[in-house]
C-alpha cells in the first residue's frame, strides 16, 4: 500500500475542523475519518493482480533515434481501475513519460506509449511495470510491480552514412573507368572490341587480332565478388575515448561505411569482432542482408579490458577468410600492442591477403602538440610529439611489412578508409 | 593506454582526471562557499556599522526617540546638574546616599515590591513619573490614580513656584487624586458639572524629610513635548530639588510584571494549539508516508568509466613537467620538426647535421650557426628557454613548409 498526497491534505484540512470545535473529540473524529477513508481506499482499489499487460512496438532503434513501445493494460477484475502506471526502463534508455495516470473500467483496456531515446548502444530491457491503484477517495493506493518483458536493440548510429552517396558515385565513376583498359590482378575479362587510337598497346589481344583480321583489344571490368573480411579489435585499446566517444564506436562507424560501400560494389563482406575470443561474427551473409547483420552484431559489442591476442586473431582471420581477401583491421596504433602482437603475425596475413589497417587518431594529441603558451604546455607538446612520432613509426613499420595504414581522427576515418578501399579497387589490387 | 571498464555509447561524458578530484571538489563548492562568505562578511559589516540599538525605553536619557529623554538630560548637563542613569533600584538607592539627590522613577511598572520598598527607605527626593497603583501605594500612599486623560495644555492653578513660573504645560496621562490634604496640587482637570476637588496632574508634598513629587505623565520630559508650552520649564523646575539626579529607567529586556500571580508559559498557549500541533504532526507523518514509497523499484544501470584515449600522453606530459625535463623535451621537439622538414628538403632521415644546416641556411637565407643552435644546440637553460626554443622551431618549420 501507499498513501497519496491527499491523505496529508486531508489532515491539513482537519486542522480547520479542529480550529472550529477546539476539543479533543474533533481531533479524534478527524483522524478516525482519515483512517476510515484510507481503509476503504485500500479495500476498494482495483487489484493489480487482475491486470493483464501486453506490449507492442519497436524492437530496434538507431542510437540517437527514438523508439516507441506501447503497453496495453486490460482490466480483468470487477472494479474500476484508477491508477498511475509507470513503465520503468534503465536511465540510459531515456524513457518518457515517467508515468501516466489512467482509468480503466472493469473489463476495459487502456494503453500507454513510452518513447525511448537511448543514450547507449546495446539491448535495453524493460525493467518492470509498476501500478498504483487508487481507491475511490484517492487517499491510499495499492502498489505492485509486474514484469512485462520487452527488449529494444539499440544499433550503432552510423553517422558516416552521409558520406555514402559521395563514395558510391566515386565507385560508379570507377566502374566507367574500368571499362577502359586498366588491368589489375583482380580484374576480370569483360569483352573484346576494336582498337581505337589511344588504347594501350599492351592490351591488344594478338590471338583475337589474328582470328578477326582486325586489331582487337581486351577490356576488363572492375573486379567483383572480392572477399573483404572486417576485423574489429575490441581489446583494451578500443576503450579509450576520443572526443568523448570510445574508439570502438568510431571504428564501428568506419566498418559500417565500408560494409555498405563494398556490398554495393559487389564484394562479399564478412565481419569478426575479436579480442581474446570472437565477440561477434557475420560470415557468409547474403549480400543485401550484410549491412543489417553487421549492424545488429555490433550493437552488443563492448570493449573488453584484455590485451588482444594477435596470434589468435591472425589464425581466426586466416580460417575465416576463404581464399584471397582484403583484411580490414580496425585497431589502435599502440606501439606496445602492435610491436609485440600484430607485427610478428603480419607476414602470415599478408602472404595471401591484402591488409588494410584503420586506426582512430586522437585530435586531442594534436592540440597538445600545438601548445606553446607556457612551459607546461610545451612539456605537454613534447609528450604529444613523442606519441605522434611513435604512431608514425609504427605506421611506417606496418606499411613496410606490407599493410596499408589509415590513421585518422574519428570524423575522417570512415571516409579515408572508404577512399583507401576505392583506391585499391581502382588499382585492381583487391 | 590505461584500460578501464568502459562501455561505448554516445553519451558525451566530460573527461575526468583521477588526480584532479580535489580540484573538482573545489570547483563544485567554491560558488556556494563564496556566497556563504559574502553573506557572513556582509552581515558582520552591517552589524559593526550599525550603532548598537539604543535601549530605548520611554524616558531613557540615551534615547533620542520622541518618547526618549535625551534633550532634557542635555539641558540639565548644561545647567551643571549631573544625571546618572541607573537601571536597578538598588543602584539608585546606593547613589542617592549623600547630599541632595533626586531619584527620577520613569517607569515603576516593572519594579518589584522589594525594589519599591528599598526606594521607600532610600535617601533623596523622589520624582515619580506616571506611577502605577502599586508604586503609588508604596511610595506615595496619599495619592491615588483617578483615571486617564488626553494630553493637552493645562494651566498651573496652584502656588507651587515650579509650576506657576512654567505657565501652561502639555499634560495628561494618569490623573491623580490626593486622599489627604497637604502639599501642592497643580494642574487641576476641572470637568463641568463635577463638584469637589478636581483630579490633578502634579502632586508634591514633603514626607519624612524628603520631597515627593508625582507627575501623572512623562510628557514634559520627553523629546517630543519638551519644546512645547512650558514643558521644559516645568521639567527643569521639578528636577531642581537636588543637585544630583539619579535617573532610574527600565532595565533592558524587562517586562512589566503582571499584577496577578506569575503566569507559566504554558498557560499562555491556547488549548486548541496543542490539538492543531498534533494534527500538523499527523499531516507531516502522512506526507512522509506518501513520499516514502518509491514508484516501483530502482533500475540498475551499468555505468561505464570514461577514459580518455590521450590519458597516457597527458601523463607523460605531466611527468616531463614534474621533472622539468627540458633536455628531453627539447630533443623530442627537435626530432619532430626534423622528421617533418627533412622530406621537404629532399634529405634522407639519416642526413648529418652539417648537411641539414647548410641546406636550411640556403633555403631560408638565415645564418647557419643560428639554425644549428636551434636544431642541434645545447638543451635550453630554463623553462623560458624551452618556450623560446619551441617558438624558434615553429618559425623555422613555417619558413621551410611555406616555401
Amino acid at each position: 500500500m501507499t498513501l497519496t498526497g491527499r491523505a496529508a491534505a486531508a489532515a491539513l484540512a482537519g486542522i480547520g475542523v479542529i480550529l472550529i470545535f477546539r476539543v479533543l473529540a474533533a481531533v479524534v473524529a478527524v483522524n478516525a475519518a482519515i483512517l476510515t477513508m484510507i481503509a476503504i481506499d485500500l479495500l476498494l482499489a482495483a487489484p493489480v493482480s487482475a491486470l493483464r499487460f501486453t506490449r507492442t512496438g519497436d524492437a530496434t532503434v538507431l542510437l540517437g533515434g527514438t523508439a516507441r513501445v506501447q503497453l496495453e493494460v486490460r482490466n480483468a477484475g470487477r472494479r474500476m481501475l484508477r491508477a498511475g502506471v509507470r513503465d520503468a526502463w534503465r536511465p540510459s534508455a531515456g524513457a518518457s513519460p515517467h508515468s501516466v495516470s489512467m482509468r480503466v473500467p472493469a473489463g476495459g483496456q487502456a494503453a500507454m506509449t513510452t518513447s525511448l531515446t537511448p543514450q547507449r548502444r546495446g539491448d535495453m530491457q524493460a525493467a518492470v511495470v509498476t501500478v498504483r491503484s487508487r481507491g475511490p477517495f484517492g487517499l491510499a493506493s495499492r502498489q505492485r510491480s509486474r514484469r512485462v518483458p520487452w527488449t529494444i536493440r539499440v544499433l550503432p548510429a552510423f553517422p558516416s552514412r552521409r558520406h555514402l552517396p559521395a563514395k558510391l558515385s566515386q565507385l560508379q565513376r570507377l566502374d566507367g573507368q574500368h571499362r577502359a583498359l586498366l588491368r589489375g590482378p583482380g580484374s576480370e575479362f569483360d569483352s573484346l572490341r576494336e582498337y581505337v587510337t589511344g588504347d594501350d598497346v599492351r592490351s591488344i589481344d594478338w590471338r583475337a587480332t589474328a582470328r578477326r583480321g582486325d586489331v582487337t583489344v581486351r577490356t576488363w571490368r572492375p573486379e567483383r565478388d572480392r572477399r573483404i573480411l572486417m576485423l574489429l579489435d575490441t581489446g583494451r585499446t578500443s576503450a579509450g575515448r576520443v572526443q568523448g566517444i570510445p574508439r570502438l564506436d568510431a571504428s564501428m562507424d568506419a566498418v559500417l561505411l565500408l560494409t555498405a560501400l563494398a556490398t554495393r560494389a559487389g564484394d562479399r563482406v564478412d565481419f569478426l569482432a575479436f579480442d581474446r575470443q570472437v565477440r561477434a561474427r557475420v560470415v557468409g551473409a547474403q549480400r543485401p542482408a550484410v549491412l543489417a547483420a553487421v549492424t545488429n552484431a555490433m550493437a552488443l559489442i563492448e570493449p573488453s579490458l584484455v590485451e588482444t591476442d594477435a596470434a589468435a586473431l591472425a589464425s581466426v582471420a586466416l580460417t575465416t577468410a576463404r581464399g584471397r581477401s582484403l583484411l580490414v583491421l580496425l585497431t589502435d596504433l599502440n606501439p606496445a600492442a602492435i610491436e609485440q602482437g600484430l607485427l610478428p603475425r603480419l607476414p602470415l596475413l599478408t602472404t595471401r591477403n591484402r591488409v588494410l589497417i584503420g586506426a582512430v587518431a586522437d585530435p586531442a594529441v594534436d592540440e597538445m602538440a600545438a601548445g606553446r603558451a607556457a612551459a607546461d604546455e610545451v612539456y605537454d607538446a613534447a609528450a604529444a610529439e613523442l606519441a605522434r612520432g611513435e604512431r608514425r613509426r609504427i605506421s611506417m613499420i606496418l606499411q613496410r611489412s606490407g599493410a596499408q595504414v589509415v590513421d585518422a581522427p574519428p570524423a575522417k576515418l570512415p571516409g579515408e578508409l572508404a577512399d583507401a578501399y576505392l583506391g585499391l579497387k581502382a588499382a585492381g589490387r583487391l | 593506454m590505461i584500460g578501464a571498464p568502459t562501455t561505448p555509447h554516445a553519451r558525451r561524458s566530460p573527461p575526468t582526471e583521477s588526480s584532479s578530484g580535489r580540484v573538482h571538489l573545489w570547483r563544485t563548492w567554491r560558488g556556494p562557499l563564496l556566497v556563504i562568505a559574502v553573506v557572513l562578511l556582509g552581515s558582520a559589516l552591517v552589524a559593526f556599522l550599525q550603532r548598537s540599538p539604543a535601549v530605548t525605553g520611554p524616558l531613557d536619557p540615551r534615547s533620542t526617540a520622541p518618547s526618549g529623554a535625551h534633550a532634557i538630560v542635555d539641558l540639565l548637563a548644561a545647567r551643571g546638574q549631573a544625571v546618572s542613569r541607573v537601571d536597578t533600584a538598588a543602584a539608585a538607592v546606593t547613589q542617592a546616599r549623600g547630599s541632595s539627590a533626586v531619584i527620577v522613577i520613569t517607569d515603576s511598572a516593572y519594579l518589584p515590591d522589594t525594589a519599591l520598598a528599598a526606594l521607600r527607605h532610600s535617601p533623596g527626593n523622589l520624582l515619580l513619573i506616571a506611577p502605577d497603583a502599586a508604586a503609588l501605594a508604596e511610595l506615595a500612599p496619599h495619592i491615588a490614580l483617578a483615571g486617564p486623560a488626553g494630553l493637552r495644555p493645562v494651566a498651573a492653578g496652584c502656588s507651587l513656584p515650579a509650576a506657576r513660573l512654567a505657565g501652561p504645560v502639555v499634560l495628561g496621562g494618569e490623573l491623580l487624586r490626593p486622599d489627604a490634604p497637604g502639599g501642592w496640587l497643580c494642574y487641576p482637570w476641572r470637568s463641568p458639572g463635577s463638584a469637589g476637588q478636581p483630579p490633578v496632574s502634579l502632586a508634591r508634598y514633603a514626607s519624612g524629610g524628603r520631597i515627593i513629587t508625582v507627575l501623572g505623565t512623562g510628557a514634559p520630559f520627553t523629546n517630543l513635548y519638551l519644546a512645547q508650552q512650558g514643558d521644559a520649564a516645568l521639567a527643569l523646575n521639578l528636577l531642581s530639588t537636588g543637585h544630583r539626579i539619579i535617573w532610574l529607567v527600565r532595565p533592558p529586556g524587562a517586562l512589566p510584571v503582571p499584577a496577578g500571580s506569575p503566569a507559566s508559559s504554558q498557560s499562555l498557549i491556547p488549548p486548541a494549539a496543542t490539538w492543531i500541533a498534533l494534527e500538523l504532526a499527523i499531516a507531516v507523518l502522512l506526507a512522509a508516508a506518501w513520499r516514502i514509497r518509491r514508484f516501483g523499484p530502482l533500475v540498475a544501470e551499468p555505468i561505464p568509466v570514461p577514459v580518455r584515449a590521450s590519458e597516457t600522453v597527458r601523463g607523460h606530459g605531466r611527468l616531463y613537467r614534474e621533472r622539468r625535463a627540458r633536455a628531453r623535451a627539447a630533443v623530442v621537439l627537435r626530432q619532430a620538426v626534423l622528421a617533418r622538414i627533412l622530406p621537404r628538403l629532399g634529405l634522407p632521415y639519416d642526413a648529418v647535421p652539417d648537411t641539414i644546416c647548410q641546406e636550411l641556411a640556403a633555403r631560408t637565407q638565415r645564418d647557419e650557426s643560428a639554425i644549428r643552435a636551434i636544431l642541434f644546440g645545447s638543451p635550453p637553460a630554463g623553462d623560458a628557454g624551452l618556450v623560446a626554443l619551441a617558438g624558434a622551431l615553429d618559425t623555422l618549420e613555417g619558413q621551410v613548409l611555406t616555401q
